[in-house]
């Protein structure tokens, strides 16, 4: 197995497309950064305006924190298309390319290749987020100083520096599992597709339509909204709350969880039982 | 330890796609040392087949035995003994041909052994592009190089669908000698579909034909064409008493002069020294006799 996950990484970083995704988020990183660096206080004022009339604050609200927040928002807009890309292309590829013939008529278990392109999909998913890590909270320490960080949410929630960067770990960690489902769904789609658009669009699709499902405040919809993944999406913001909804969290890792282990099975069988004909 | 006679044995296979039949109780046998044709017109189930011997189509019915033993998904380990490039060579074209070979022996969970990808790349003549990245490879070096890989871990069944597709004559005659090669030096049993049935005559030596996804006739391809008319072209100093003395003595047959003065005919193979020695018994100069006996007649024939 760990042949057929080296195999599949040698693979995957030869090729110019798996780049795309380190690219765009250094690009998405940058030019948020960039424009928090120019402009972040007027719109942070803007944001607060009506805070700064009822508290004093002080010191620079325009810090690492801040900026890295405004960064997770973009987590479950762009990095799914990112992942889809990739997952979307490692079986779907093969087919397209006609290499599934060479692979498939070598001494290899159906099983052991699609898990190894399964895993391999969801180590490519994590090191764009661990990449997504290093671009907000380590580069970006190059721009903005540490401080304070302000949530508004439901609530209004400021939490102390030293308070602040576990949570950001943990919402990133939060952040990989759910990007897990987003490449886990395409991957499923990925197992009976002969082309990588397919998948992508197919996946996004579904992203969409659940998305929208999920926030449609129509009754029909809310006996199913608990078992959609995109309910989950944007767990991450749960850890910038004040008291943890642990409850909460541990049910939206483990619905997560299950929709990821549920489309590496969906796309096992497939694998197993087709017929390879491209 | 046993060593099996029949590689491969294909008993009853089926293959329904919707309402398409495309594999119709096809039974086969190929033995260890074979050049094994496999014949047919576009569409007539050749692939199919071929697809369902390696395992990457499940048949809907039949079985397939490879060394003696029912190959099926859960039985992948049998491809250990086995090469094969199905239908066009395709391959990582943003790797090199070398890269490309060493990912292939990893898969085959082969030890590291650039030697032995040289060896191959050398057999096909593909040495000197080695470090060439497969998307700069015309038809022909890929298909060659599609060969390389079903040598790699040096199997004891190679099958080869449609080998001399995209080759130059040069091309053709070299993977005909490499193919002999496998076969007498190596030991090789091969199996390979071809359109280029005149190749197929020159390699095989036995076959099966498959038209409409059935088996229209298998066996050794000397006796197959044996069994079928041969076309003949005569050249004599007379070639109206020649007609004549044939006609005089098969009535069944027609033999006609063409523009070049030719006598040609159809008969049955065994019939041309007889037709020979009459002609000469009867004071006729025999300047030319021309027994053609294609395989493509003989295709042409039992596929129409």
């Amino acid at each position: 197995m760990t042949n057929l996950i080296r195999i599949e990484f040698t693979k995957l970083f030869r090729r110019g497309m798996t780049y795309i995704g380190f690219a765009a988020i250094l690009l998405i990183v940058l030019v948020i950064q960039l424009g928090m660096f120019v402009e972040g206080k007027k719109l942070l004022d803007f944001l607060i305006k009506s805070l700064s009339d009822v508290f004093v604050l002080e010191g620079n609200l325009i810090n690492i924190y801040t900026v890295s927040y405004v960064i997770l928002n973009s987590l479950w807009i762009h990095i799914p298309i990112l992942v889809a890309i990739v997952a979307g292309d490692l079986v779907s590829g093969e087919a397209g390319r006609g290499t599934f013939r060479l692979l498939i008529t070598r001494p290899v278990s159906r099983t052991k290749l699609l898990t190894a392109k399964y895993i391999t999909a969801q180590v490519y998913t994590a090191m764009l987020v661990l990449f997504l890590v290093f671009m907000s909270l380590i580069v970006g320490r190059l721009f903005f100083a540490s401080g304070d960080m302000i949530v508004l949410m439901e609530t209004i929630n400021i939490f102390d520096s030293t308070d602040v960067l576990w949570r950001f770990m943990a919402a990133y960690g939060y952040g990989m599992v759910s990007m897990w489902v987003v490449s886990g769904l395409a991957f499923l789609f990925s197992t009976n597709a002969t082309n990588s658009l397919g998948p992508v669009v197919a996946s996004m699709s579904v992203l969409i339509l659940f998305t929208i499902i999920t926030n449609f405040s129509i009754g029909i919809f809310d006996p199913i909204k608990p078992f959609l993944f995109t309910t989950y999406l944007n767990g991450w913001q749960l850890f910038f709350a004040e008291p943890l909804d642990w409850k909460s969290i541990s049910t939206a890792i483990g619905i997560m969880i299950g929709h990821i282990t549920v489309f590496y099975l969906a796309a096992l069988y497939i694998f197993k039982h087709k017929d390879i004909q491209s | 330890m046993m060593i099996e006679n029949s590689l491969v044995e294909a008993h009853g296979l089926q293959k329904q796609f919707g309402r398409l039949k495309a594999v119709d109780d096809v039974s086969f046998t190929v033995n260890r040392g074979d050049i094994y044709g496999f014949l047919g017109p576009n569409g007539s189930g050749k692939s199919t087949t071929i697809r369902m011997i390696l395992g990457l189509i499940k048949p809907n019915g039949g079985e397939v035995k490879l060394f003696g033993q029912t190959m099926n998904r859960k039985n992948f380990r049998l491809l250990g003994k086995v090469g094969a490039l199905i239908e066009r060579p395709d391959f990582y074209n943003y790797l090199s041909a070398e890269k490309n070979l060493q990912l292939l022996a990893r898969y085959s969970n082969l030890p590291k052994d650039d030697a032995r990808i040289h060896e191959v790349l050398d057999m096909v003549g593909l040495r000197d592009r080695a470090t060439s990245k497969v998307r700069t490879f015309s038809q022909g070096m890929k298909q060659r190089l599609g060969i390389a890989q079903t040598l790699l871990h040096n199997p004891d069944l190679i099958i080869l669908d449609e080998p001399l597709n995209g080759l130059d004559p040069q091309g053709i005659k070299d993977v005909r000698d490499l193919l002999f090669t496998l076969n007498q030096e190596m030991g090789k049993t091969l199996i390979i579909s071809s359109h280029i049935l005149r190749e197929m005559e020159l390699v095989a030596n036995r076959m099966v034909v498959i038209n409409r996804g059935k088996v229209l006739v298998e066996g050794e391809v000397k006796t197959l064409l044996k069994s079928s008319k041969v076309k003949i072209i005569l050249m004599t100093d007379d070639a109206v008493k020649t007609i004549v003395l044939i006609k005089n003595a098969y009535p069944h047959l027609n033999p006609e002069q063409n523009k070049l003065k030719e006598i040609i005919f159809e008969t049955a193979f065994e019939d041309v020294p007889k037709i020979n020695q009459m002609l000469v018994e009867s004071g006729v100069s025999v300047y030319q006799l021309n027994a053609l006996n294609s395989l493509e007649d003989y295709f042409l024939t039992i596929t129409a």
